[in-house]
């Protein structure tokens, strides 16, 4: 090991070992600096001696683990995409943790918890093997693969948030943990989670060497005789493994790694094993300091996530990182309109699809209503039950058909200027910034009417994507810059978001119940107040299908054929946050149609804009409106939240595509 | 003895059955939905069977309080069925300012809305108590039973003064006692401890105690995190009231040395409510954690 690497190992070391002992010192019982020391050193009262045994320790334990597990998972990942912004919370890893407990929590609640770490394993692996699936396609190259991974963690949130919705009072007690806190009471979960976490490293440290040749690229690892495909899926199960670890303990913490990476590399290591050995000490000082900082910040009266602070301190570096990246100059592989074919008939039959799920949305329901009763009561004539039954279901219904349409076309809008067929809304901050306007009028305004709320939520999703254009910086040009910038700001507001919701603000839960991601009681206001940006913003999307068309021939051509191509994009990325955060204000945040429409489109009708965009609205909206009908009516009276329909059909969609290796390709 | 008490049930049938007949339109509601289990218990508890509630299982899993057969469903409480509520036909819907954001102006074109607010911006010692109180009567005005209501509340103050009894013959009255509430999740338990805003620090104070948790009140009434917090407060009573699905929780958290070195477990001044309560309910819950609070404690 090189002098240098050392010596940083080493303060890596120091500044963890001091980090857990500023941890150990502070509390919520009351106990004096000197009383903690000489809890620690086996002296002063039996109690203070059992809580800093049985709780400061092992929260100091679970914040070390959790840090260097997600260090030597970042390691791991990064080598593994050959990208050094990869990390076990922007891969959707650790979000696949926290939906299997959470799901587990809320439909088991006697949960052991073994149970509780088996699921996070399980939900973590799940999340490794989309992203495995992903690594294995997704050779175009390692932005996508990151960029896919941010809409998978994107989404797999959403989907949590949606049970929580449902199970709301057995979720209730996962608020802490849900982001990211480090409490602990007892050994019990660390040293579950211990032989995992040094199974983890240990295989992270054998597979240093082989990595060392991977990330030379597939055909220089061949020449030097190994085989790239095993060492990448050894090293996606080890950070898995890892990852999982680090969930269990304490939750979803997002950027510890990624921080602990940038900051190891910062010693200039020669080889992978120097990366780990720098990476994984300074993982723990960084969640550990969080930890402490958050609980002198904030006062021990309440417990405070030492994930929200990481994802504060994180944002802003990643926004750096993204600034230095090299802008993309020149074609990128886009081989959409090559590969995919257009199937006709497959068109027709999903086009038909809409006229079903309107039709079934329309006339069914609690509410019995007959087909002619209901059709007297559209055309203004039906009787007083047909009426009411017409005024629930008609602009509810059609809410979801303009959510969808947005959505959709927002989706084709954002994958053609990123040039990933996996961007989505979400990616550019439009739905974290739509919360966090929401909340901020509310912290500001707490008696200000709710029909303030989707205006605010706008303006916060709109400006949200101002501030990534601002901070992606004159050169912004460059799309995966800014999907990395509109990821780093997406978890700032989340976690500003999440400190509001701490303290418990009077209205957050009004806010709360407006961005829940469905299209529940949709009415005649939400419909205007969507159906009027809808009939501005979709048609102007309709008419930018050419310069799609041309973006997607690459920055040469593009360039070459006398398109502006700075001016473009941010207008085109403009029209599509607008479609967004027009959505998101009505039904918040409703994850994978943006996603899920474009690529389904494109299956069946190619690449070229001028069919894939139309087509995907139309499929947009037949997926909202037939996930709102479905939702309303399964487990009737109970309300599925159409957002989390969605998800449940999507998710697997999703996995079929990436495992089909049509997510590159199609 | 016994004509008397046929008499003054006969009397409060008569009354009962005045109201019933009283007509409709402007008067008292028949047919009432309600989306939060609070507002369901008042109901019940001045003698109205509501049509329609939302979450009818969770009320019973996690209250103490049973539904009468016949109710039904109407849903989730974040999202409850408006087509449901709209086939039950009801005259009034009762719901908490947070949970109708969304659907305000729907529930408003099926019924007569009721918007409460349990959890006020400003609040002191006693408020949710207060407020607690306050419902139950305009809940009551709206079936016209306003009657009732008082009734219903004298005997729910009747009810202290044995309990408060009964406290100070075991030597307890002003006795310091905190209350607290697990959850989190077994790998990481929490305690949710009550401040002096919540209807339970209002019930210790009217069963002759003193709440021994002084933390600054929140918005919900109480405050979370570890159970290093009770340090603070080992000297005093302590009291895990909770809905019996923490039951393994709270067995875990009393595995810990960190627990059973606190002097109040060491002295036996820790105790556990045998059967659910709900810190949150109407006057029913209150009236059984207020007997639960003093059976665990006297014991």
């Amino acid at each position: 090991m090189s002098g240098r690497a050392a010596a940083v190992a080493a303060a890596g070391v120091a500044a963890a070992l001091l980090a857990a002992l500023a941890d150990v010192l502070q509390g919520q019982g009351g106990m004096t600096v000197s009383e903690a020391l000489s809890a620690l050193t086996g002296g002063g009262r039996a109690l203070d001696r059992a809580i800093v045994e049985d709780i400061r320790l092992p929260r100091a334990a679970a914040g070390a683990l959790a840090g260097g597990s997600l260090a030597a998972a970042a390691v791991l990942l990064q080598a593994v995409t050959r990208n050094r912004l990869a990390d076990a919370g922007i891969l959707g890893l650790t979000a696949g943790g926290a939906l299997a407990v959470t799901a587990i929590s809320a439909y088991a609640s006697t949960a052991t918890a073994g149970t509780t770490i088996a699921a996070a394993f399980g939900g973590v692996l799940a999340g490794a093997l989309l992203v495995g699936a992903l690594a294995a396609v997704g050779r175009a190259g390692p932005v996508r693969l990151l960029l896919a991974g941010m809409a998978v963690s994107l989404a797999l949130s959403a989907v949590t948030a949606a049970i929580r919705l449902v199970r709301e009072t057995e979720t209730g007690g996962l608020f802490l943990w849900g982001a990211g806190s480090l409490m602990q009471l007892g050994w019990g979960t660390v040293t579950a989670a211990a032989p995992a976490a040094a199974a983890g490293l240990l295989a992270a440290l054998l597979l240093a060497r082989p990595l060392d040749v991977a990330v030379l690229g597939e055909a220089a690892a061949r020449s030097l005789g190994q085989h790239a495909g095993r060492v990448q899926a050894a090293a996606g199960l080890a950070a898995a493994v890892l990852a999982a670890a680090a969930v269990a303990v304490a939750g979803p913490i997002s950027f510890a790694g990624l921080l602990a990476a940038f900051a190891a590399r910062a010693a200039r290591p020669r080889n992978h094993l120097e990366l780990l050995a720098v990476a994984v000490p300074w993982g723990a000082a960084i969640v550990l300091a969080a930890d402490v900082a958050a609980r002198l910040l904030l006062g021990t009266e309440s417990e405070t996530p030492a994930g929200i602070v990481c994802a504060l301190i994180g944002a802003p570096v990643l926004v750096a990182l993204a600034r230095r990246l090299p802008a993309e100059t020149g074609a990128v592989a886009e081989p959409a309109r090559a590969a995919a074919r257009r199937r006709p008939r497959l068109a027709l039959a999903l086009l038909l699809l809409l006229p079903a799920a309107a039709a079934a949305s329309l006339c069914l329901g609690e509410l019995e209503v007959s087909v002619s009763e209901m059709a007297r009561a559209v055309a203004g004539q039906g009787g007083p039950l047909a009426e009411i039954a017409f005024d629930l279901r008609g602009p509810r219904l059609a809410v979801a058909l303009l959510a969808g349409a947005c959505l959709a076309a927002a989706g084709v809008l954002m994958q053609g200027v990123v040039r990933n067929p996996l961007a989505s809304p979400d990616l550019l901050g439009v739905t974290g910034g739509g919360s966090l306007g929401a909340f901020a009028v509310l912290l500001a305004f707490p008696e200000a009417p709710s029909g303030l709320l989707p205006f605010a939520a706008f303006a916060g999703g709109v400006g949200a994507l101002a501030v990534v254009l601002l901070l992606a910086g004159p050169r912004s040009a460059s799309p995966s810059r800014l999907a990395l910038t509109g990821l780093a700001v997406t978890a700032a507001c989340t976690a500003v978001t999440a400190l509001m919701l701490l303290d418990a603000q009077p209205e957050a839960g009004v806010a709360v119940a407006w961005l829940a991601g469905s299209t529940y009681a949709s009415g005649w206001d939400e419909l205007t107040l969507l159906a009027v940006p809808a009939a501005v913003l979709l048609p102007l999307a309709l008419l930018a299908v050419r310069r799609l068309d041309v973006l997607a021939l690459g920055d040469d051509a593009a360039a070459a054929l006398g398109l502006r191509l700075r001016g473009v994009r941010i207008g085109l990325l403009a029209l599509g946050a607008s479609l967004a955060a027009a959505a998101v204000a009505v039904t918040g945040a409703i994850a994978f149609v943006g996603l899920m429409a474009p690529h389904a489109a494109r299956l069946v009708a190619g690449g070229g804009h001028r069919r894939l965009l139309p087509l995907a609205i139309v499929l947009g909206m037949t997926l909202l409106a037939g996930a709102d009908v479905l939702g309303r009516l399964a487990f009737a009276p109970t309300e599925l939240p159409s957002g989390l329909v969605v998800a449940v059909v999507g998710a697997p969609y999703l996995g079929w595509l990436l495992l089909r290796g049509r997510a590159v390709a199609a | 003895m016994r004509p008397r008490l046929t008499l003054a049930l006969g009397a409060a049938l008569a009354l009962v059955a005045a109201f019933s007949a009283a007509p409709a339109g402007a008067g008292p509601a028949k047919r009432v939905v309600a989306i939060e289990w609070n507002y369901a218990e008042d109901l019940l508890a001045v003698g109205v069977r509501p049509v329609g509630i939302a979450d009818i299982k969770g009320m019973e899993d996690w209250t103490p309080v049973q539904v009468p057969a016949g109710v039904k469903d109407v849903g989730t409480r974040t999202e409850p069925s408006l087509e449901r509520i709209a086939a039950l036909e009801p005259d009034l819907i009762i719901a908490p300012k947070g949970r109708i954001v969304r659907s305000l102006d729907q529930l408003r074109e099926i019924a007569r809305v009721k918007i409460m607010n349990p959890f006020p911006q400003k609040q002191g010692r006693d408020t949710q108590y207060r407020v607690m109180l306050d419902e139950l009567r305009q809940v009551a005005k709206a079936v016209g039973r306003r009657a009732r209501a008082d009734a219903v509340i004298r005997s729910l103050d009747r009810s202290y003064a044995p309990l408060r009894k009964r406290l100070k013959k075991a030597g307890l009255a002003r006795a310091k006692v905190t209350v607290g509430m697990a959850g989190g999740t077994l790998a990481a338990p929490g305690l949710r401890l009550f401040t002096d805003n919540s209807v339970t620090a209002a019930v210790l104070r009217r069963l002759g105690l003193r709440n021994a948790w002084t933390a600054k009140p929140r918005h919900y009434g109480y405050t979370e995190g570890g159970i290093e917090q009770l340090r603070k407060v080992e000297r005093n009573w302590f009291v895990f009231a909770y809905p019996r699905q923490f039951s393994d929780i709270i067995r875990g958290i009393q595995e810990q040395d960190a627990w059973t070195e606190l002097a109040l477990a060491r002295n036996g001044r820790a105790r556990t409510v045998p059967g659910n309560t709900w810190p949150f309910g109407g006057p029913l819950a209150t009236r059984v954690l207020a007997q639960r609070i003093t059976g665990a404690l006297v014991r």
